[in-house]
């Protein structure tokens, strides 16, 4: 993938995630991590190679036609993006009548979301009277709320204590086990360690490592900047 | 398998949420509407001066009229047949027969005190003669009128004061120019300026714009609460810049009345329909067209 600007943000990245998978996708700032976000949530277009996500080939998807892709995803970012004027019910529900939900739809499934990430009580509080691991759980309910097939979380503990994060990662493992395929992009090593998931490690824009069971490889980084 | 959700939305859920959005975001739709009514007052109220100003001109030229004197040896049957051929001619907007008799006594009226020095003046040996005031449609062309009137047999003389309609049909044009040219800077200036407000609105709300794209909201679904706010809001301050344009418009008319009283204004009741409509298509245009272009920038995700 090559942007406007010249810059080769990920290439030679060959992989495969099944349905049903947990993994964790790894590598320090400007690795090419985001971009390859971007390129699976139809963002950006590959300047070569194929990505299909979900039957959807990145590549000659007309721009009408990505909606429909986003519709079987979930994503959740660091920084939970909540709409701070509406109360969490809303925040979820938004998500369901974005694409066209009905009201009886959502009111039926909007509570058994909430249930899962465990917000039943804080349904009608605004996000900014909420703790950042509360507020990351009404970003995953949101994420969940269209029952996607994929959902991919972008740094979704970077704002988080070790605690919370802990418990936020249980919760993405009880997602997985429901049948949501989970793409969890991090830089926190004590976090993969503790799950035993796959772990791809991206670095410049390559795919150095891919390994089941928490393992990965590790190479000592050659510039200050790569951290993991 | 391509998965594509059945829509449910319906019209309602826009409507809602597009009056929601008006209150929500409750300074910038006070914002917009300031703009929007302050804009069409100022530009409405420019093009109302200059359309009553055209109108003084339009007047003007018509009482320019041209005098057409006829050939004294003409019975008063053969000078009324004449008005046929004088109104045959395309430019001729009326024509109006004053017989000499007629015009002896009105000069006579005219005269007053002094009338006396028309004594011994009767139809038998008036001076005057048999004549045609004439209004033209089209002030421009009275060189080639007055041609076409003069080549009638009948017609022994006419008196047109040139000068002065070639003077009104010149400040005509300059003031049409001048006054289109401050109505299409004050419109532009005004949709700068409204978009602008626009755009500042759109801003406050590009996380929330970011937040549907990435669920999978179409285009469309994010656009339409857009339109029926922007419409809404568009019609609302289009109403209120009639109301105030009707205000500032009779005051106005009152001001010039007092200075000038030849100056009358047209009555406001007799274009408040067409001031109405063009307030309110013109609110809507803004309103409506501001958001969508401007929601396109933030759709781009």
């Amino acid at each position: 993938m090559v942007y406007e600007n010249g810059t080769r943000a990920v290439k030679k990245a060959t992989l495969r995630i099944d349905e049903g998978e947990f993994v964790f996708l790894v590598g320090s700032s400007g690795s090419g991590k985001s971009t390859l976000i971007k390129l699976l949530t139809g963002e950006v277009r590959p300047t070569e190679g194929r990505i299909v996500v979900n039957n959807y080939n990145i590549g000659t998807l007309k721009k009408r036609e990505v909606p429909y892709l986003r519709r079987t995803l979930g994503v959740v970012f660091q920084d939970f993006r909540l709409i701070e004027k509406k109360t969490v019910y809303e925040n979820v529900a938004f998500g369901m009548r974005a694409v066209g939900a009905s009201e009886r739809a959502i009111r039926k499934r909007v509570p058994y979301v909430l249930e899962l990430v465990g917000l039943t009580e804080k349904k009608d509080v605004r996000p900014l009277e909420l703790s950042g691991g509360e507020q990351q759980r009404v970003a995953i309910a949101r994420a969940l709320v269209n029952n996607p097939r994929l959902i991919i979380a972008d740094e979704p503990t970077g704002n988080l204590d070790p605690a919370r994060s802990l418990e936020l990662m249980t919760l993405f493992e009880k997602i997985n086990e429901l049948g949501t395929t989970i793409l969890i992009v991090t830089h926190e090593k004590e976090l993969v360690d503790k799950f035993a998931k796959r772990v791809i490690v991206i670095d410049r824009g390559e795919i150095i490592s891919d390994q089941t069971g928490g393992y990965y490889k590790y190479e000592e980084p050659d510039t200050e900047s790569y951290q993991f | 398998m391509k998965n594509r959700t059945r829509n449910h939305t319906s019209f309602s859920y826009y409507w809602k949420e597009g009056l929601k959005n008006i209150f929500l975001h409750g300074f910038m739709s006070f914002a917009a509407i300031s703009i929007i009514l302050a804009c069409l007052l100022i530009t409405g109220s420019v093009a109302l001066i200059s359309y009553n100003i055209d109108l003084k001109i339009v007047d003007l030229q018509k009482q320019s009229e041209i005098v057409v004197f006829l050939d004294d040896n003409l019975t008063l049957d053969e000078a009324r047949g004449v008005e046929g051929k004088l109104l045959a001619i395309s430019n001729v907007a009326t024509a109006e027969f004053r017989s000499a008799d007629e015009a002896l006594t009105d000069f006579r009226d005219s005269l007053g005190k002094n009338a006396d020095i028309l004594e011994g003046f009767d139809s038998a040996n008036n001076p005057l003669a048999n004549e045609y005031h004439i209004t033209l449609k089209d002030v421009t062309r009275t060189a080639e009128t007055v041609e076409a009137i003069d080549k009638l047999p009948e017609v022994a003389r006419h008196r047109v004061n040139e000068d002065t309609i070639s003077m009104l049909v010149k400040v005509q044009r300059v003031f049409q120019i001048v006054s289109g040219a401050l109505v299409i800077a004050l419109g532009l200036i005004s949709i700068f300026i409204i978009s602008n407000t626009v755009k500042l609105a759109m801003f406050t709300r590009r996380d929330e714009i970011a937040i549907q794209k990435m669920v999978g909201a179409t285009n469309w679904f994010i656009r339409w609460p857009f339109v029926i706010e922007g419409t809404v809001l568009g019609l609302f301050a289009g109403a209120l810049a009639f109301f105030a344009q009707w205000g500032v418009y009779s005051k106005l008319a009152g001001v010039v009345g007092g200075v000038l009283p030849s100056f009358d204004f047209v009555p406001f009741a007799s274009i408040r329909l067409l001031v109405l409509g063009v307030f309110l298509i013109a609110g809507v245009v803004v309103g409506v067209g501001g958001s969508v272009l401007t929601i396109r920038r933030f759709m781009d995700v």
